[in-house]
């Protein structure tokens, strides 16, 4: 066998010896890199990955006072975003000094174009109407973002309104109804210039992005980054955000895309469902990897499916299932077994007297919507574990085996320098337990912290232990003991009605009647406990409760910011944001569990 | 399905090479080239061994390398310290690799390179570390491969690797346990 936790490391090794010494390059490269250049056509591969590479015509227009002194005859900075991206600086008089692209798409639209000192108006004409000559303003794509950058605000003003003017007079020209969106551009915001260096984009798009995820925080920069103004434009309409300091005129198209109820057909054939079955169903449009979706919430009889579809193409992204309330429960005329009945069945089924079985545990649980009772006891040299349905008492699972320690998942390639077996009657020693006594002892091999660690469980008497030893010195770095429910407090019986827990739902949280209806409830088993959980989003706050099902009493109060709960936590196509938009990311913003806490976690 | 879920908590040590990385990135920040050259001992493994699983090509792995290591002292200001430089690091190889083909994919149309093409002869290579580049490595495939490095040089929890990989956890683990379970068959018929 492969000695011990060797594997990874002499990959390790290897692979650091192979790298090629060129620490001296990078050392003299170093010194012609001095200072900070923003430098657009380094980006140009990252602009060019826009997925919609059609520009969105949504025209911003961004107003910023620029200037030295209070002198109204100063240059300002206007950017064009659609999805090529213009800098033009205009003198005090309305003239063009200077055009710059920001990215490819850009200097297709500028090439051949001299802009330096026609008029404004005239410029801006040219340049719309190389957008729409090229493609990228259309019906399909009509937004527009223009932002300028000038201290005086009446000045600010002025052009804005120049340019609104001009933009809408070509494209009525062209029959293609615009929208535009109007911004000041703050010069000295360092996130807009981050952004801007980061993807490669104009101030004025960065200062969007910015304030559109001020108002939706839950979309992320690199999420944004990459959508063309129109997309931006139609995030901002459909989820109705009111962003700050962004003047919208006209309506971004949203021809490009399905409706919202396409979206809804397409969630429901891929479910194979029919509408009638559907009790409930939300639809949302989203951003993620730079791509457009919709996101539909369908609810059915027991079953909440999620369903992300390209708003594009209509293809089906993901499709994720949960089962929210289960089926099982509510099973007529069927008593379900105690806890004290489950034990004994199962001690039949294995042929074990009750009396020299020693320690024997029962969890209540429930599988695929299933109430099920899992056994487990060590008798002799074995141990025996068995799952029953918690109704008809159905075997569902067993397993005899001996009683040798031995690790629940053996995928794992170490093995530490203390053997499992010493650690465990370290462990039990402490205690001053005997091994016949511990009964059935789970562990698992873990690594915290760069070091090997056991991972061992195990019940007895009414307490659950939980230990975590170090491997190689067999130093017992963690214990939990825990009260453990007894037989007799399991119960699968829901004493109280579903009516019942959403009367006490309502007056625990303090809403009126008519918000009853706005409470999720279903049943759960929990701790071997029969509870009901309810879940509730009234003015932008999550309320969610464990209410146990035969006393009433609130187990659980949680009361949240309610934020929109997007697909699974990752984040494909991870683009380095070096803002604190990385620390979101990573650190615990995922909606479940902490780095520690993480039993499927290898570290 | 709420089942008993004991876990346990974790000891209190920090990870002492993540922390040297940090204190070079930090270090790098004020323009240091000591600190610079640290960190390329510390982790070029993990970048040159990511690229190369990435490439597949030991050229193109070695621009990666110069340009992630520029980029890293050039933009080390831009790095928020929180105990964990891996998955930062790797990210930005990751796009840097990425680039990468987006380049070469200009110039041919060269369909992907195989990692058993890849000739490990160096002279700083041991037997040992050649059996493992040459022979043991190349009976993962791709993403196996690539998983098992930013475990093995890269350090990343698998949470951090799914992320970069763009996969799902569970896939990753899953993936993970296969190519170690593939790596053991095959070093033991050695």
């Amino acid at each position: 066998m492969m000695a011990d936790r060797s594997l990874e490391e002499k990959i390790a090794k290897a692979v650091d010896n192979a790298v090629p010494d060129i620490i001296s390059n990078i050392l003299s490269q170093c010194d012609n890199e001095k200072g900070k250049v923003i430098c657009m056509e380094e980006r140009k591969n990252r602009a060019g990955l826009f997925k919609f590479g059609a520009a969105a015509a949504a025209v911003l227009i961004m107003f910023g006072i620029f200037g030295f002194s209070s002198s109204i005859k100063m240059n300002s900075t206007v950017f064009l975003d659609v999805n090529p991206s213009i800098e033009l600086v205009i003198s005090g008089n309305d003239r063009i000094k200077s055009a710059r692209a920001l990215n490819n798409d850009a200097k297709l639209i500028l090439e051949g174009m001299n802009l330096k000192n026609t008029d404004l108006e005239v410029g801006v004409n040219a340049i719309i109407g190389s957008m729409l000559k090229n493609g990228y303003i259309s019906d399909l794509n009509n937004s527009i973002l223009v932002s300028v950058e000038n201290k005086n605000e009446a000045k600010n003003e002025e052009l804005q309104q120049k340019i609104t003017k001009q933009i809408n007079d070509v494209l009525g020209i062209a029959n293609v109804n615009g929208a535009v969106l109007s911004q000041s551009v703050n010069i000295k915001k360092p996130e807009a210039d981050v952004l801007c260096e980061n993807y490669g984009i104009s101030k004025g798009k960065a200062e969007l992005i910015l304030a559109i995820r001020e108002k939706d925080p839950q979309l992320l920069e690199k999420d944004l980054a990459g959508l063309t103004i129109n997309e931006l434009n139609l995030l901002m309409d459909s989820k109705k955000l009111e962003v700050e300091n962004v003047v919208s005129k006209g309506e971004p198209s949203y021809k490009r895309y399905i409706d919202p109820d396409e979206a809804k057909r397409i969630a429901l054939k891929n479910i194979g469902v029919s509408p009638d079955d559907v009790i409930r169903m939300n639809v949302s449009l989203d951003s993620e990897n730079n791509e457009l979706v919709y996101e539909v919430e369908v609810y059915l009889e027991g079953r909440k499916y999620d369903v992300d579809i390209n708003a594009v193409d209509k293809r089906v992204m993901s499709q994720e299932v949960e089962i929210t309330e289960s089926t099982a429960f509510d099973v007529p005329n069927k008593k379900i077994l105690t806890a004290e009945e489950a034990k004994l069945k199962v001690l039949k089924e294995f042929k074990v007297s009750p009396d020299k079985a020693g320690y024997v545990s029962v969890e209540a649980d429930v599988d695929d919507g299933r109430y099920v009772y899992e056994v487990k006891f060590v008798y002799g040299d074995y141990k025996y574990s068995m799952t029953i349905d918690g109704y008809t008492g159905e075997v569902l699972k067993r397993e005899a085996k001996e009683n040798k320690l031995e690790f629940i998942d053996s995928g794992k390639p170490f093995v530490g320098k203390v053997e499992v077996e010493d650690a465990i009657s370290s462990i039990l020693e402490s205690l001053g337990i005997s091994r016949n006594d511990a009964g059935y002892i789970d562990i698992e091999i873990d690594k915290e912290d760069g070091r090997l660690v056991y991972e061992a469980d195990f019940k007895l008497g009414n307490k659950e232990f939980s230990f975590t030893v170090d491997a190689d010195t067999g130093k017992i770095l963690d214990k939990k003991i825990k009260d453990k429910i007894n037989s007799s407090d399991i119960s699968l019986d829901f004493k109280i009605s579903m009516d019942e827990a959403r009367k006490i739902a309502v007056k625990t949280i303090g809403l009126i009647d008519s918000d009853a209806k706005k409470i999720r409830i279903s049943k759960d088993v929990e701790d071997g406990r029969a509870c009901y959980k309810t879940e509730a989003i009234i003015d932008g706050k999550e309320y969610s409760l464990k209410i146990d099902a035969s006393t009433g009493n609130i187990l659980e109060n949680k009361v949240e910011q309610y934020v929109k709960n997007h697909h699974f936590d990752y984040d494909y196509d991870y683009d380095y944001d070096y803002d604190h938009d990385y620390d979101d990311d990573y650190n615990d913003d995922d909606d479940d569990n902490d780095d520690d806490n993480d039993v499927d976690d290898d570290d | 399905m709420f089942a008993f879920c004991l876990t346990s908590a974790i000891g209190n040590s920090s990870y002492n090479k993540d922390a040297m990385i940090e204190n070079c990135i930090l270090g790098m920040q004020t323009g240091s080239k000591e600190s610079l050259s640290e960190f390329y001992r510390l982790c070029k493994g993990a970048i040159y061994g990511f690229a190369l699983s990435i490439l597949k090509n030991k050229q193109d792995a070695e621009d990666v390398l110069q340009d992630v290591l520029l980029k890293i002292y050039n933009s080390a200001e831009f790095y928020k310290p929180n105990g964990r430089p891996m998955p930062w690091v790797l990210t930005i190889t990751k796009n840097f690799s990425i680039m990468k083909i987006r380049e070469r994919q200009k110039i041919s149309l060269e369909s992907d390179e195989k990692w058993e093409d890849i000739a490990f002869t160096e002279d700083t290579l041991d037997e040992e570390d050649r059996y493992f580049l040459n022979e043991l490595l190349a009976v993962l495939d791709d993403e196996e491969r690539q998983i098992v490095l930013l475990k093995a040089s890269g350090g990343l929890k698998h949470k951090d690797i799914a992320r970069l990989l763009g996969i799902n956890l569970s896939t990753c683990l899953s993936r993970y346990s296969r190519a170690i379970k593939k790596l053991r068959n095959n070093c033991e018929r050695r």
